[in-house]
Formats: structure tokens, sequence, C-alpha cells
């Protein structure tokens, strides 16, 4: 133990002996540990980090199969019956397919996400309310719910986590509930919901086998396993496809794990992120390898004194190692503020759709992990010069006069150690360019209507003195009222109106037939539906193609109309006129709609998706309760925000406005987990690119003081200041030459695990890798010209002298 | 005979003062020397005289504070670091102390290095003139061997050989036996006699009275200075007292 102190004082004295090195060794480590660091700490808190519910592994999600979708949701009979009849969880629990804003009508007005859940939702999670009850069977025996359960931050916020809130009354879009429980966290793995409502299971809406409206959830028994339970869905399934044909047909649910539904679709992206990043560490390890290298040749003659004095290989071993693990230490630690600041960074700007990104932290994980990759990296980067250097620590070292001289070993490892490094670093730039491209592709698709000037939030009319569930005409007297207002705002050019926004919509079914075409029971046609106002068009700017656009005079008791988009006309009546043709919706209040007019393709779900078939009818037809409004501006459209909430009020106080997005950021979002991909390798890509430039520049500095004496002869015998820097280039660029060949060898084989994330780029696309080898040359032989230009300058009087 | 013989190097008033920190050294001042074509010259002289300093400036590695150096009848003491370079190449050939030749190249490469940077050589040309050099040291038989598989002689024939292979005008010899014992340090002194004979101009820098002996004609130097012999012996004599 008083050796290994003595050796980590000596260490440390010998690092503080050589500043230069130790400042670029320690700066080297630290950038490639402290990129491991934070991304160790975002994958810890995403993927490593147990779900929040008790005994995670019993969870599954569930899904609904049909012939056109793996991800259809379940409807409330169907939901009923599986609850009922299964065999193999412990649990079924189903809630709303996602969050919507209702209005809380408090101390003052506001909008509140809300959910349905039904009876025992949360116990299936593993989750005991905070403060009352959750859920029960008979709170769903209603028409309209009656009581809720409060998320934690809502209770906290609005009710000051008062514990005797059990049993208020609130009130919600008008009506009255009863709080009957307060949950102890809020679900933002699963939902951004702040309250949450009972199913009315005895609403007709919950009674349709169609309706496929509930994402569900069980726990399984103990013992049971996916295929068991699995087994017994399909019994479930098989039953019901048998007693309700016309609707069940080919129904069956698929099962996955909740933790793989959660978390599954970040995984990739942050194991490449985890890769990229030990990518940058090898690359670190490769250089401070090469600067221990170049400087135990500097102490050869030290350890050959060492050997003389008696001290044992396996001493001299441990001497060496001491010292790169200390380096790495040190390293690791300044590593550690890096992540720290990196983490940061990650947490305030990384995607918004990243689960848990945000509770990524330094932890004692995570510095524990810090310690165990810097005392390994010590151990990789010191290992092979500790041996180099025991094992050439002679006696005939003593006799050299200390000139120290490399090794053809040492040559070999050392470039070998630098054609690695510049093949990562290919490898890395390669990828980072593949992502670039496809990004810059992404963003160059046009979305199929304009984002700039327009504003959107939602609007929520669930209040039942509007008819929520039985009155539209009253949400489209809602609508017209606030339409003129708007319209009436100065700023203000054109408003309208939506059900669900373009660029991350959901899929949902929407089932209909074309009359006069042959369907089997349970069969129809499916497409995109939204219901819009008549400004929606010119406020997104979307080119109407063929017939007219919704109109003032489509209204509840006119003719059904309804218009398509190009994609669905050309889908469903290809070399036909669509204008005319008639279809008929499920659920719709009209018995058919004539098809009036077709417009353009939008992107509904992201950029990167084929354009789906859409059909667009009239809010005033069909008007649901929540809506999406879009406002185009004369100016910035975010200073209409205050006027907008103005005028919502002045129609009906208890409503609010929610969500205030420019379209713009709503573009934004939706390209942000490419973009957050594309950027973070990029850095991870150029900070390699520099540490491989710095390890060839560091490798060609090294031969160039070590071939001092050869270029002064070779000036004497005439080599022109060029020749010496085509020489001392040539030796650079053929490393890089190699380099870079192995390097394409990598990507090629690295890139195919990007081909999902790719938006039309191939992954082996030939321009990328071009442009990124000659980038990479580039910036290696910029790297050599600097060692080049000072052999060039080399004076071979003093040259010569220096032998 | 050397009044026949047409003047290759002249050199009137060289002079040469290193500068270190705020000390000037006089190395050579006012050195006056021709050498002619076709001549052996020895120059000899205590150490620190500017034996060194004043072969680099012949040989083009450096370049005097002042004075004229003539090379064929040309100026070259203002001449620039490229023209110096090509020059050097040309003109001049090296025989180093410590051969200086470069380990990582055979010793067919060694030789053949100065006339690779000769612009406009063919290979062939190269090659034959490469083959010539090494056969008229005795080295032919080693083109493939690398220096340190050679003994130092050896080593010291291939310096000579690679200095003969660009035609040079004068053989530019710092103490070429110094590194060597006394067998091998003769034969490198028979070899440049005979290049001497076949009428090569050789200039050397020795301190050995007995190497000096092979040349035509021996220059003393004594603190930067040109001194005839008589002199040199009263200067040391009177150094040693």
């Amino acid at each position: 133990m008083r050796g290994l102190l003595q050796d980590v004082r000596y260490a440390l004295r010998q690092l503080r002996k050589n500043p230069g090195f130790t400042a670029v060794a320690v700066i080297t480590l630290a950038l490639g540990i402290g990129a491991n660091i934070a991304i160790f700490s975002v994958i810890e808190a995403v993927l490593l980090r147990p779900l929040p519910f008790k005994s995670p592994d019993q969870l599954v999600w569930m899904n609904g199969k049909l012939p056109l979708s793996d991800e259809a949701a379940v409807s409330p009979p169907d939901f009923r019956d599986y609850r009922q009849d299964n065999r193999a969880f412990s649990c079924l629990a189903v809630m709303g397919y996602s969050a919507g804003p209702s209005n809380l009508v408090g101390d003052k007005p506001e909008q509140v996400l809300t959910q349905i859940a039904s009876a025992n939702f949360f116990n299936c999670l593993g989750m005991r309310p905070l403060v009352g009850r959750e859920f029960t069977l008979s709170d769903e025996q209603t028409n309209l719910p009656q009581v809720a359960v409060l998320g934690y931050g809502l209770w906290k916020r609005d009710f000051g986590g008062d514990r005797n809130v059990i049993g208020r009354t609130i009130r919600i879009d008008g009506a009255d509930l009863t709080v009957v429980g307060v949950l102890p966290s809020d679900l933002p793995l699963l939902t951004e919901a702040q309250l949450w409502l009972p199913t009315p299971m005895l609403n007709s809406g919950m009674n349709v086998r169609l309706g496929h409206s509930l994402k569900m959830i069980g726990r399984l028994r103990s013992g049971v396993t996916l295929q068991q339970s699995q087994a017994d869905l399909d019994a479930i399934a098989l039953r019901l496809q048998k007693q309700y044909p016309d609707t069940n047909k080919d129904w069956f649910i698929r099962q996955r794990r909740l933790r793989e539904v959660l978390l599954g679709p970040t995984r990739p992206i942050l194991l490449l992120m985890w890769g990229a990043a030990a990518l940058l560490l090898l690359i670190a390890c490769a250089n401070v390898t090469n600067l221990l290298l170049a400087r135990f040749v500097s102490r050869q003659k030290e350890f050959a004194l060492r050997a003389a004095l008696g001290a044992s290989r396996a001493r001299m071993v441990r001497e060496a190692l001491t010292g790169s693990v200390t380096l790495a230490l040190i390293g690791g630690t300044l590593g550690a503020v890096i992540a720290y600041g990196t983490v940061y960074l990650l947490r305030s700007f990384g995607p918004s759709d990243v689960p848990r990104l945000g509770s990524s932290n330094i932890d004692l994980v995570v510095l524990g992990f810090n310690f165990g990759i810097s005392l390994l990296t010590g151990i990789i980067f010191g290992l092979f010069p500790a041996f180099q250097v025991s094992g050439s620590a002679s006696a005939n070292k003593l006799k050299q006069a200390g000139r120290a001289s490399q090794s053809v070993g040492h040559k070999r490892m050392s470039s070998a150690l630098v054609i690695g490094e510049i093949a990562i670093s290919l490898t890395l730039l390669v990828s980072a360019g593949l992502l670039l491209k496809s990004f810059w592709r992404l963003t160059h698709v046009s979305p199929g209507f304009q984002t700039d000037h327009v504003i959107t939030a939602k609007l929520s009319l669930n209040a039942p003195e509007y008819g929520p569930y039985n009155d539209p005409t009253q949400r489209a007297r809602f609508w017209q009222q606030f339409e003129d207002r708007v319209k009436a705002l100065p700023g203000v050019e054109e408003v309208g109106a939506t059900s669900a926004l373009p660029l991350g919509a959901t899929h949902y079914d929407n089932p209909f037939h074309i009359p006069g075409r042959t369907y089997g029971p349970s069969d129809f046609d499916d497409a995109q539906f939204r219901q819009v106002t008549p400004g929606y068009l010119s406020v997104m700017r979307i080119p109407l193609i063929q017939g007219r656009w919704i109109g003032r005079q489509d209204v509840a008791v006119s003719p059904g109309a309804i218009v398509v988009n190009q994609a669905f006309a050309n889908r469903f009546f290809p070399h036909k006129n669509v204008l005319g043709q008639r279809l008929q919706l499920m659920g719709d209040p009209q018995q058919t709609r004539e098809i009036v007019g077709v417009v353009g393709n939008v992107s509904l779900i992201s950029l990167s998706e084929p354009d789906w078939p859409e059909m667009y009818a009239p809010y005033a037809q069909y008007a649901p309760s929540l809506i999406n409004i879009v406002v185009r501006a004369k100016g910035n459209p975010i200073n209409l925000v205050a006027a907008l909430q103005a005028q919502v009020s002045a129609v009906d106080k208890t409503i609010t406005l929610s969500g205030v997005r420019s379209m713009d950021d709503v573009l934004e979002t939706s390209v942000s987990q490419p973009r957050f991909s594309s950027q973070l390798i990029g850095v991870f890509a150029l900070l390699a690119l520099l540490l491989a430039a710095i390890g060839l520049y560091g490798v060609v500095a090294y031969s160039v003081s070590q071939r001092t004496n050869e270029i002064g002869i070779r000036m004497a015998l005439g080599a022109s200041r060029q020749d010496v820097l085509r020489l001392v280039l040539r030796y650079g660029a053929g490393l890089a030459l190699i380099g870079t060949a192995f390097g394409f060898g990598a990507s090629f084989a690295a890139t195919r695990v990007l081909t999902s994330m790719l938006f039309e780029v191939s992954a082996s696309d030939p321009q990328t890798f071009l442009i990124v080898a000659a980038l990479l040359m580039a910036v290696v032989l910029g790297a050599c010209y600097i060692p080049a230009r000072r052999a060039a300058k080399v004076d071979p009087m003093v040259a010569l002298r220096y032998e | 005979m050397a009044e026949t013989r047409q003047p290759l190097i002249q050199i009137e008033e060289l002079t040469k003062v290193f500068y270190t920190d705020e000390i000037e050294t006089h190395a050579l001042s006012g050195v006056h020397l021709t050498i002619s074509k076709g001549e052996y010259v020895a120059m000899s002289g205590p150490s620190g005289c500017g034996k060194s300093t004043l072969l680099s400036i012949i040989g083009l590695l450096d370049t005097p504070t002042a004075g004229k150096y003539l090379l064929n009848n040309k100026p070259v003491e203002n001449l620039d670091f490229g023209d110096r370079s090509r020059l050097r190449n040309q003109e001049i050939g090296f025989i180093f102390q410590s051969f200086n030749l470069i380990g990582d190249l055979t010793v067919y490469e060694n030789v053949e290095l100065p006339l690779t940077y000769r612009q406009k050589m063919p290979s062939a040309d190269r090659k034959k003139r490469v083959m010539e050099s090494l056969e008229r040291v005795g080295m032919a038989h080693r083109v493939r061997h690398y220096p340190s598989q050679l003994s130092g002689g050896q080593q010291q024939r291939v310096a000579v050989a690679r200095a003969l292979g660009g035609h040079p005008s004068i053989l530019l010899a710092d103490e070429p036996t110094g590194n060597l014992d006394s067998r091998n340090g003769e034969a490198v002194m028979e070899l440049l006699q005979n290049l001497h004979r076949e009428g090569a101009t050789i200039c050397m820098v020795t301190h050995d009275p007995r190497f000096a002996k092979h040349a035509e004609r021996e220059v003393h130097l004594f603190d930067g200075k040109v001194v005839a012999e008589e002199e040199l012996q009263k200067l040391m004599a009177d150094v040693h007292a």
C-alpha cells in the first residue's frame, strides 16, 4: 500500500513536471469520459431506471390488431369482455386514448388536461392514491362522470395540497364532480393528464364495438408468461369474432411489456449515442496511449536505471499503470464537470418526447460509472506503454547517451493507433453526415401548408351547456361568435379551426363506405378525418386543387359535404372524377356526404410519413368538442395570444385557451428527435475529428522530432523545403489514407444500424461518404501541415549537429 | 600543375559571425581561399578554428555574414534557401564523419536519394548512376542491405557513393575517418585518393595529420583565419605556452 501511495505521489510529480503533456492528456480524456458519463446519465434515467410502478415487469400494454393496423385502440365493450373473461391477468384496465383539455372553473377558469380511466386503473399500475380512493366499478355505471381523481401536480397547485379536498365539488366543463382521490404522483410516462375521470360505461359512446378509443394495460398474474397470456387473449378474441362477426372480424390483441412500449422508441437513438460516445472515448484512449508511448520513450533511460537497480518488470508495470490511472482519474473528474454541463444542456434543449430526459442527472450511480470507466480507461491506455517500456528497459539503454529513440514496435503501435482513430472518426463522421443529410432532407420536405405567421391553441367545448354529447349546433354557434370576434381583431388576417392539427396528429380509425361498392362484414375503408371551419384552408395556405372548399353555406341542415385530399382521390377514385362521389362515414350524423373539393396533401403525422388519404368535413355539420384554432396574423402571431383569450372569455368566461404555440414551433417540434440525434452525433463526430487530428498531429510531430537528423541529411543532399514538406505530409497522408480505407469498411457496416433513422438517404450514400472522407483528409492533412512546415524550416546545420 | 587548373571555389574576405543572446562569436574572419577543379585540399586546425563552419559555407549549408563566394565563377553567397538546395544537390557531394545514412532506406535507396531531388531525371538514369557509384566504391553487391547491416567502413563507402552519384563538382568530406578504425580509415582515404586520381575535386576537413598528407594541399585555419603552416605552429606553440 505504501509503495502504491509512493507510486501515486511520483505519478503526480511527473504530471506536474510536464504540464503540456498533462493538459493535453487530461483534456482529451475528459472529453471522452465526459461524453460517456453524460450519455450514460441519460440512459440511466431514460432506460435503466425502473418504471415508477410496482413490479413493472408484470405490466403489459395491449393494442388491437386489425388487418390495417397493429396499433389499434380497444373499444369499451371489448375491454369489458376481456376484463371479465381473462384468466392470465390479475387486473385489466383502460384509459382514454389521450388527455384532452377541459375547463376547470375555480377561482379563475383554466384548462386542465383530463383523461378517463377505468375502475382499478391505478391499482393495476401498482399505485395507491395518496388521499382518498380510486375509481370503482360503481363509478363506471353512469352516463357522464360524477367523480374525479386529482393528479398530484394539480392538487398541489390548485388545491394547495389540501388533504381535505376529498368530497369537495369541482366544476369541470360545466358539470359538478366530486373529488374522491388524489394520486401520489403524475404519470408523465403514460400521459400528461392532470385530472382523471371514470369511464362512463353507460354512455352510448361507450357501447360501440367499432369505437376503438381506449388504451388497455394489464398486470400478469404471478408466474404467467407472455405466451400464456397471449393464448388467453387469443381465445377471447376468437370468441368475440364468432359472437360479433360484424365488428370483430380478424380482431386480435397484441401485447408487449409496458417498458418496451414506453421506452422502446428512444432506445435505438440513445444506444446509438452511447456507441458514438464509446468510440469517442476509444479515440481519446488511442491519443493518450500515443502520448504515453512518446513520453515513455524519453523515459527509457530512467526505466533502464530502475531495472539496473533491481526493479522487477511487474513493479515497473505497476508504476507505469499507476501513472496512467492517475491521469485517467484526473481526466474523469474533469469529465464529470463536462458531463454535468452537457446533461444540463441535454435536459434544457433535448427533445421533449424523450421520456424522463428531464430527470437525468449526475447521481451516485453515474458517479460510480464515471469512476469505473476512468479506471478502465487508465488501464486500457496505460497497459501497452507500460509493458513496452518495462520490456525495453535494459542496460543497453543506459549506455545510450540520453538519446531516446522509438523502436519499430512503438512506431507500428503509434501508426496503428492513429489509423484506428482516423477509421473511427470517419465512421462517426459518416454517421453524422448521413443523419444531417437526412435531417436536411426532412426539413426541406414541404408539409403542404405554410407555418409562418400562424398561431394555434386548443379550445375545449365540453361544457354541458354547449351540449357536448348531444348538441353540436351549440358548439358551432360558439365558434361562429368567436370567429367573428377574432376576425375583427387588428392584426388578424384569417381564422380557422380543425379537430386535429397536422404534424403530430395520431392515427384514428375513421371507417367509411363508398356507396355502391361491396364490403364484407366488418370491412370498411379507412382514411384520416378532420372537422374544419371555412377559414382553415386559407389560414394554412393549403392549395385547393379541384372543386370548392368548405364554406359558410355548409351548415348543419344543408346537405353533407366533404373535401378530400389528393392522396384520397388517388387511392379511392383513381382515374375517376372524385367530385360528386359520395361517402358514408360511420357515426356521422349525415347519411352520406358528397365530395365537393380536392385539396393538397399535408403532413399529418410527421414530415417523414407518406401522404395519408384525408377527409375534411364542415365543423358546422359535425362539430367535435375539442378543436384547435389556427389564426394567421399580419405580424408576429404571438402578439395575439392575450387578445384571443379575451375573445374566448367574451363569448364564455368559463372557457379558456390552452396549448398556445406558433405553427413554426409545431413544425420545429415535429423534427426535434432527428435534430437532436443528428446534432448530438455531429458534436461527437467533430470531437472525434478534432481528437483524431490532434492524434495524427502528435504522431507526425513526434516522428518529425525523431527524424530531425534525417531531415538535415536530406537537406544536405539537396532536398528543398518543399521536398521535406512533401515527405512529412506523405507520411501523414499515408496514415490518413489507410485509416480512411478502414473507416470506409467500418462505416459501411456501422451505418446499417442507422437505416431506420434515415429519411430519403441511403445508409451507404456515396456522396456523404466521399464528402466526409474529403473533409477528414483535409483536416488531418491540415494537422500534419503544422509539423511538416516545422520540419521544412529545420536548419540543416542544426539538424546535422542533432546527431 | 595547379596553376593551369580553373578555379572552382573562390572565397574572399569571408566572415561568419554567430549571435547567441548578446554574444558575438566570430567563427570566420576574412577568409581567402581558392580551390581549383581537380584539386584535393585538406583543411586542418584545432577544435573551434572554423573548419566545419567554412566547410558548411562552401557546401551551401550555411551563408556567410560577409564576403564573397564564387562557385564555378558564379556568386552564391546571397542565394536563397531553395537555390542553395538546388545547387547543393547538383554541385556538391557531402561525406560526413558519422556517415549519415538513413536507417530506414536500403543502400540503393540511400545512394539514389539525392538524385530523387532532381526534377527531371528518369529512373533508368538514376539507376545507372547509383549502380556506377556503388561499383566505384565496391559496394554494388550490397544494394539491398540496410545501413545497420553494414560495418562502419562499408557505411562510409556507401556515403561516398551517395556523394558521387550526383556527379558533383566537389566532394566535401567532414572528418570522413573520424568514426572509423585505422584500417577502415585508411581504406576510405585510399578511396578518396583514387577518386582524386580520376579527376574529382575534394575538400576534406581533418584534424589527423596522417590523413591530411593524402591531400595535394593543406589549408590551416586558426581562430577563423587561414594561416600558413609555420604561422600555425607558432600560434599553437603560443597557446600551449
